[in-house]
């Protein structure tokens, strides 16, 4: 079984490859050294420039979600709205 | 050149060497105002009056916001999306820029916690109010950069060595061993200590 140390060293080296860490319970004071540890990979130089891929992907994510809503909203007007409202 | 865009009343504001443009009525938002330059915006009493808009003028902002509170490209993007998708569905349009920004903060807010409860079991997610009331702000990143700089310039020497090996110099925890004269083992108790110590130095900046 994995100790904290060794779970945190793990988080830190999946942010420093930029892979998706790992998940893990983690207890309040593992949870302090992993967000100051995100906060500092975040903080690199031109780390949080996000790429155009994504940014067209997402576009193209938005597209579906408000044409379906708006497709909804004509369809069923007052439920849509109280659907969402909830 | 604003004016010839968007005929209308504007008050000027530079705040961190960035111009701002407050519209003093209601007009519909571009994105940026000032075509070519992405240090205007458009950011009060304007209207948005659709999704594509809504979603180029905010994607970069929420998506840095979110990276930050992350630190990893993976998540960060599809937190960004998760904001979107769930503010959305909840805006109709036209709408103030504020009720936009209010909406799509909420999202972010939710997401974040959400976030770390799910894949790390935080009970009550601490999400900074004051830091995520900020997507929008124009503040440059290089802002994080240098908050970051100041953290680590006030740990101890062993603790600022053994994060700078690793997030500046991007070392794995063998080489950052070798580099300190330490066992691997070692280097990841002081990776943790120093981790720790470094949340106790931000804490106590911001208050």
């Amino acid at each position: 079984m994995r100790s904290p140390v060794d779970w945190i060293a793990a988080f830190v080296e999946d942010l420093i490859r930029n892979r998706r860490p790992r998940r893990f319970k983690a207890s309040p004071e593992e949870m302090v050294a992993l967000r100051a540890a995100a906060a500092l990979s975040a903080a690199r130089p031109g780390a949080n420039r996000p790429s155009r891929r994504f940014i067209d992907q997402v576009c193209a994510d938005v597209d579906l979600t408000v044409g379906a809503v708006l497709a909804e909203r004509r369809r069923h007007p007052v439920e849509a709205r109280e659907r969402m409202s909830t | 050149m604003l004016d010839r865009l968007y005929p209308g009343t504007y008050r000027y504001v530079v705040e961190h060497d960035q111009l701002r443009v407050l519209a003093l009525d209601h007009l519909p938002i571009g994105s940026p105002a000032g075509s070519g330059s992405p240090e205007v915006y458009v950011l009060e009493g304007a209207l948005y009056t659709d999704w594509e808009t809504v979603y180029q003028v905010n994607v970069v902002k929420v998506y840095r916001l979110m990276f930050a509170r992350v630190g990893n490209r993976p998540d960060a993007e599809d937190l960004t999306s998760e904001v979107f998708v769930k503010s959305l569905p909840n805006l109709t349009l036209p709408s103030t820029v504020s009720q936009v920004h209010a909406y799509i903060n909420a999202a972010a807010r939710s997401v974040l916690a959400d976030h770390w409860r799910r894949h790390y079991g935080e009970p009550q997610a601490d999400i900074e109010v004051d830091n995520i009331s900020r997507p929008f702000d124009l503040t440059p990143a290089v802002d994080d950069s240098d908050r970051a700089g100041r953290i680590l310039s006030l740990l101890p020497d062993r603790s600022r060595r053994i994060l700078e090996l690793r997030f500046l110099r991007g070392c794995s925890i063998k080489q950052a061993a070798n580099e300190m004269g330490v066992s691997p083992g070692n280097a990841k108790i002081l990776q943790y200590r120093a981790l720790r110590l470094a949340a106790e130095v931000g804490e106590r900046m911001l208050s």
